[in-house]
């Protein structure tokens, strides 16, 4: 029993990517001058891929997409083998909620909460994850001691940790419950080369782990060197804009 | 964490904040609280200005005028009743009690009463409460006076005092009694009716200084000294009107009727409670300016909050994204804030209403005291209570202006907060 469901898993995640983007349209409503097309744009389960380009060039428009808080105009994004299009609002916000943990550039805490109820906090909103944690309390402890943070700090109130250990957090937080994908957008940009370099160190390893897929937006090319594969947002999304005012 | 604890968390992060826009709700709550507790203390005190009389009579004349000119001693009488007739209606056999009353001349300023020692006896106010001597007596002596609070307290009187009575009142009030001085006897407790504003002196006494007039002025060449006064019937000829207690309440209509169509004089009763009604919807107008007052002044407080509650809109906005990131719907985040509001409203609310106790029990003394005005410690009325949810509801409504800025502003954001 358990070996067919594993058998089927391995099937799935040879037959259908993590991510799929598929002649996808998109402008940010009440702007219209900014427009980001995708032809075409498939990423394997358990790759660990970062996505280039400048700041301006939608990275920020192109994460959005991918964890379905908007919808393409025209196209299709296919999340493990689910195209969220056909998913409503909610479902969506639930759908990514589950599969796909989420690392910002800065600010990913509830400064007023505790590290741990930070780390906690999908698995409020996404049952699947919730299921695959039995014990939440001490899940958050391993994930802190395995991404090099003092256990002490798990009832700390996030706001009196350091920038490198919010981000490490973060990075717990988006683990947490292993979902599928972690899509992170330039969680480096405020560490200094060797906290960098640490910060990627320990994401692989948890990542390799629980074999997640990962993508990373990032406009530094170091950082996209330690990837298995880098892209250039330029040779997948083709982006217009007619006034130079735009709000990206 | 639920959303619930999430919100509650939230706030209390913003605590100073949040803690400024529950006082603004708080402070309209307790301002509204208060205007209706003295509304209503105002309209019971004024209620309660005379209370164990079951009627008063007069000269014919509307029930208003009768109680303005005998109780709250404002305008004068048309006419007198005259002693015969008084002791025909004392001499109803419903009547358990009564007391004349003789107005029309006046203490720099302040009317002069002329009534008998049974007044300091029958007169009650709020419910049964008595007159009560701050210091002195009673009028024992011919010429003895007793003073209200306010008259005291203007005049800066005490006992011992001399005081000359003047003829009539208010402009007319030039000629003055000053050959038969009186001495004041007894200063009455502060009482919050008109009493505090009379000056009581004897029937009698109100004979005595008319004893050589005619037709409002002395009679030339006739002076009839203080001593020698003593010594003349001081029988009065006709008072002004008279305070009736009744032997039971059921009798009050039919002795209403007896005094109306009373054959030898047209006279009036009417019943006080009745009739200080029917004042209170002239007067009660005060009420409408102070209720309009409080109205405008709790309708600061709502935008003051919304302002305080927009002044975080970045942090929010990062919270929100977060949120949104792990996978809270937007309804879940709309929840989020609508809950937030709610518990600045209702936290303001029950703060205001504490408040407003507060301030009541600790104003309640004093008020009493400086104005004889009464306001009881009461459970709110269901009228309160529903003012006090309409400010919560503004003040909800209102913190949900910014909520629904920020959360509009965390859609656009996208996954991200756009810097």
């Amino acid at each position: 029993m358990a070996q067919a469901r594993k058998a089927e898993t391995a099937k799935d995640r040879a037959e259908t990517p993590a991510i799929a983007f598929d002649s996808v349209e998109f402008a940010w409503p009440g702007s219209a001058s900014f427009r980001i097309e995708i032809e075409e744009l498939a990423i394997a389960r358990g790759d660990r891929v970062a996505l280039l380009g400048p700041s301006g060039c939608g990275k920020s428009t192109f994460l959005s997409l991918l964890c379905g808080v908007v919808t393409p105009d025209a196209g299709d994004v296919t999340i493990l083998g689910q195209s969220l299009g056909t998913l409503g609002g909610p479902a969506r916000d639930r759908f990514r909620g589950d599969h796909i943990g989420v690392i910002f550039q800065l600010f990913n805490l509830l400064p007023y909460a505790t590290v741990t109820q930070n780390i906690l906090l999908p698995l409020t909103f996404a049952p699947e994850r919730r299921r695959r944690v039995d014990d939440p309390a001490l899940e958050a402890t391993q994930l802190l001691s395995a991404l090099g943070l003092e256990t002490a700090l798990a009832d700390a109130p996030a706001r009196d940790l350091s920038v490198g250990q919010q981000q490490r957090v973060a990075v717990a937080r988006a683990l947490i419950g292993s979902p599928e994908i972690i899509a992170a957008d330039e969680p480096t940009s405020a560490l200094d080369a060797d906290r960098r370099d640490h910060f990627l160190d320990l994401l692989f390893a948890k990542a390799e782990e629980t074999r997640t897929t990962v993508i990373l937006v990032t406009h530094d090319p170091s950082v996209a060197a330690r990837f298995d594969r880098q892209i250039a947002l330029s040779d997948v999304a083709r982006v217009s804009r007619d006034d130079a005012g735009g709000t990206l | 964490m639920t959303v619930l604890q999430l919100a509650l968390q939230s706030l209390s992060a913003r605590l100073s904040a949040v803690f400024l826009a529950i006082l603004s709700i708080a402070v309209s709550v307790a301002l509204l609280m208060s205007v209706a507790s003295v509304r209503d203390g105002a309209r019971s005190s004024f209620a309660n200005t005379i209370s164990g009389t079951d009627m008063v009579v007069g000269a014919r004349t509307g029930g208003v005028q009768l109680m303005l000119y005998a109780v709250f001693r404002i305008g004068d009488a048309t006419n007198n009743i005259t002693w015969q007739s008084y002791q025909d209606i004392r001499a109803h056999p419903a009547v358990e009690w009564s007391v004349p009353l003789s107005l029309g001349d006046s203490h720099r300023g302040f009317r002069v009463l002329g009534t008998t020692q049974e007044y300091f006896e029958r007169y009650s106010y709020r419910g049964d409460r008595a007159l009560v001597f701050a210091s002195g007596q009673r009028f024992d002596d011919l010429y003895d006076a007793v003073i209200g609070a306010d008259v005291a307290s203007a005049l800066g009187y005490e006992i011992g005092q001399e005081i000359i009575v003047a003829h009539g009142i208010g402009a007319e009030a030039f000629r003055e009694h000053d050959d038969k001085p009186f001495i004041v006897a007894g200063v009455l407790e502060k009482t919050g009716t008109p009493v505090d504003r009379t000056v009581h002196v004897s029937l009698e006494a109100i004979e005595a200084i008319h004893i050589d007039w005619r037709q409002g002025a002395p009679v030339p060449g006739v002076q009839i000294t203080a001593e020698e006064t003593r010594q003349l019937n001081l029988q009065p000829k006709a008072i002004t009107a008279a305070l009736v207690g009744m032997k039971s309440k059921l009798a009050v209509f039919d002795y209403q009727r007896f005094v109306n169509e009373y054959p030898e004089e047209p006279l009036t009763a009417v019943l006080p409670g009745v009739a200080l009604q029917q004042l209170w919807r002239v007067i009660g107008l005060g009420e409408v300016a102070l209720a309009a007052v409080a109205v405008l002044g709790a309708a600061a407080a709502p935008p003051g909050t919304a302002t305080m509650l927009l002044a975080t809109p970045t942090a929010r906005r990062r919270e929100l994204a977060i949120l949104r990131a792990v996978g809270a719907s937007p309804a879940t985040v709309l929840g989020l804030l609508i809950i937030e509001a709610a518990a600045i409203a209702l936290a303001g609310a029950i703060l205001g209403a504490a408040l407003h106790y507060l301030g009541l029990a600790l104003a309640q003394p004093w008020l009493d005291e400086a104005f004889g005005l009464y306001l009881p410690i009461t459970a709110p009325s269901w009228n309160e209570l529903g003012l006090v949810g309409l400010i919560g509801l503004c003040g909800a409504l209102v913190g949900l202006l910014p909520a629904v800025r920020a959360y509009r502003m965390s859609l656009a954001d996208g996954i991200a907060v756009r810097n």
